[in-house]
Formats: C-alpha cells, sequence, structure tokens
C-alpha cells in the first residue's frame, strides 16, 4: 500500500514569480501581467506549487483600476463593471452618481448598450477621485480625463492589457516601470513612469 | 450569539486590514477565486468590513473566518490567519455564499 501515500508538502519555500498572470485575481476582464511584487510557494520536494504571496494588495487593485481609468482605448461593459467594483460601489450608487437609471447602467455593464463618452468620462473620474496618488502616478487629474479623446464605439479588434514591474521598498511597492497596450497600437509608460513613481 | 465572543477580534482584525501589507493566498484560494469570480478588490473589501464569525488566537496572530458582502450584496466568507510579527495575513480558501 506503499504506492498510495500521498505526498504532504512541508518544506514550502518561496521564489520570485516572473510575468504573474494577475487579471483573474485582479477580476479584470483584460489581461494583467505583473512582474516583481510576487512571490511564488512552492514545495522544494515536489515542485508543486503552493499558492503566491502579494505585497500591497490594495495598491495593486487601485493601480490596475487607475491604469484601466486613464487609458483613452473605450470601456466595454465588462470594463465599466470592474471600475465599479474596484470603488466598492453598488450599481445602483454608480447609477445615482451618473443620474441615470439602474436599468440603463445594467444594460452597459452586460453589453447591451454601449457606454456614453460623457458618462464613460464620469465613471473614469470618479475611479481617479477614489485614488488619487495612483492617479498622480501616471500624471493624471480631472481635467485630462475631461479632455480625454475616446472614441464613441469600441473596437472589436483592440484588446486593452496592462504590463506592470513592481519593486517593493521599505513594504511600499513602487511601479518601475509599465505597458498598456493594445493589438493594434501600444502606448508605452517607460519614459513617463521611471521618474515619478511613488505608491 | 456565537459572535459576541469575537469582540476583540473584530475590533482588531478589521483595523489590521484597513491596510493589508502581505497577502498570502494558498492555490485552493486562488482557484475558487477564480471559479467564483471573487476579485482582489472585494476580498479586500470583505477583510476590511466583515464580521469575525470564529477566531482562534494563539502566540502571534489568529486563525479566523470572516464573512462579509460586496458591493453587489453578495456574501464572501474567508477562511484563513494572520501572523502580526511580519503582518501577514493568508487566505487559505474562500467561499461565496449562494
Amino acid at each position: 500500500m506503499a504506492g498510495l501515500d500521498k505526498h504532504i508538502c512541508r518544506k514550502i519555500h518561496v521564489r520570485e514569480c516572473k510575468d504573474y498572470d494577475a487579471s483573474h485575481l485582479i477580476g479584470a476582464p483584460f489581461p494583467v501581467t505583473l512582474t516583481g511584487g510576487v512571490l511564488e510557494k512552492h514545495c522544494e520536494e515536489c515542485n508543486a506549487k503552493a499558492g503566491h504571496i502579494l505585497k500591497n494588495p490594495r495598491q495593486l487593485t487601485r493601480m490596475v483600476a487607475v491604469a484601466r481609468a486613464c487609458d483613452d482605448m473605450k470601456l466595454n461593459g465588462s470594463e465599466v463593471r470592474f471600475l465599479r467594483k474596484s470603488i466598492n460601489l453598488k450599481a445602483k450608487e454608480l447609477a445615482e452618481k451618473l443620474d441615470i437609471d439602474p436599468a440603463h447602467l445594467s444594460r452597459i455593464e452586460n453589453g447591451h448598450l454601449a457606454i456614453s463618452v460623457v458618462l464613460e468620462k464620469l465613471v473614469r473620474s470618479a475611479v481617479c477621485l477614489s485614488f488619487l496618488d495612483e492617479a498622480r502616478i501616471v500624471g493624471m487629474d480631472g481635467s485630462s480625463i475631461l479632455s480625454m479623446n475616446i472614441p464613441s464605439v469600441v473596437c472589436s479588434s483592440r484588446i486593452f492589457s496592462l504590463d506592470l514591474r513592481l519593486v517593493e521598498q521599505n513594504n511600499v511597492l513602487h511601479v518601475v516601470g509599465g505597458e498598456r497596450s493594445a493589438t493594434v497600437s501600444s502606448k508605452s509608460w517607460k519614459d513617463d513612469c521611471e521618474p515619478k513613481i511613488a505608491i | 450569539m456565537a459572535r459576541e465572543n469575537y469582540k476583540a477580534e473584530q475590533l482588531w482584525l478589521n483595523s489590521f486590514f484597513q491596510e493589508i501589507k502581505t497577502l498570502d493566498l494558498s492555490l485552493e484560494a486562488e482557484f475558487e477565486m477564480r471559479r467564483a469570480g471573487v476579485s482582489l478588490a472585494e476580498l479586500l473589501d470583505v477583510f476590511a468590513s466583515g464580521e469575525v464569525e470564529w477566531a482562534d488566537r494563539d502566540y502571534d496572530g489568529c486563525s479566523f473566518v470572516i464573512s462579509g458582502r460586496n458591493c453587489d450584496d453578495e456574501e464572501i466568507k474567508i477562511y484563513g490567519g494572520f501572523c502580526s510579527e511580519i503582518e501577514m495575513v493568508s487566505v487559505m480558501q474562500i467561499e461565496r455564499v449562494r
């Protein structure tokens, strides 16, 4: 019966996790890849993964929401829902803030109706106002969002994705680089972010 | 009535969880988050505002079961523990209560 003995992982060690796909964890409807800021737990004996350790998870979720809110690619319904949840608002509360019927917001979130440019700017502003520190990192403020040139229709051939490079210093996460990209066009943060990051 | 026993843990955990420095997620918890569609932001909000259903203090922290609601009023239960010395919260399992 020795063959039926189940290995129990006892020697758990951690190592740096490179290129961690965090989209499912953050609940983002677009790809989010993290480099740094995440450790992987594994069993030293059987090398099986045992989980992950995230540094400053709150900052991380805020950072991803702000990054999406500050990108000028049109939001789809899932992204509107993601941004609403990231600022911890009920659908009814966001609908009140936007001065629309909750059923209208529900249709937008379920993808039955495209969000108007005006409403979209209000949603983005709500996110940036909720997370001011993170918004400063990407150099955005209320006026930048209001003057943003957002296309009026969702382009199905373009997919937003986010690649953040993080380092931890004194228990604080710093973004040392990042990239927002799309299948058609891409926009790099590298030059913008490196000198002024301090979450 | 059992929750009356955890007033101290409730106060301590909710204030401690306002700013979690390190979050340790088991593979099972990650899998369940993906399956049940629970995001990290929802998890952190439950930590900060949820109720302690059960707790067991030990010398460097405690094990707990916390339940709370997300912004869509769905109940989420978190099973885990934390170590105060290294300010790390471990999530062993989560459950979206239907």
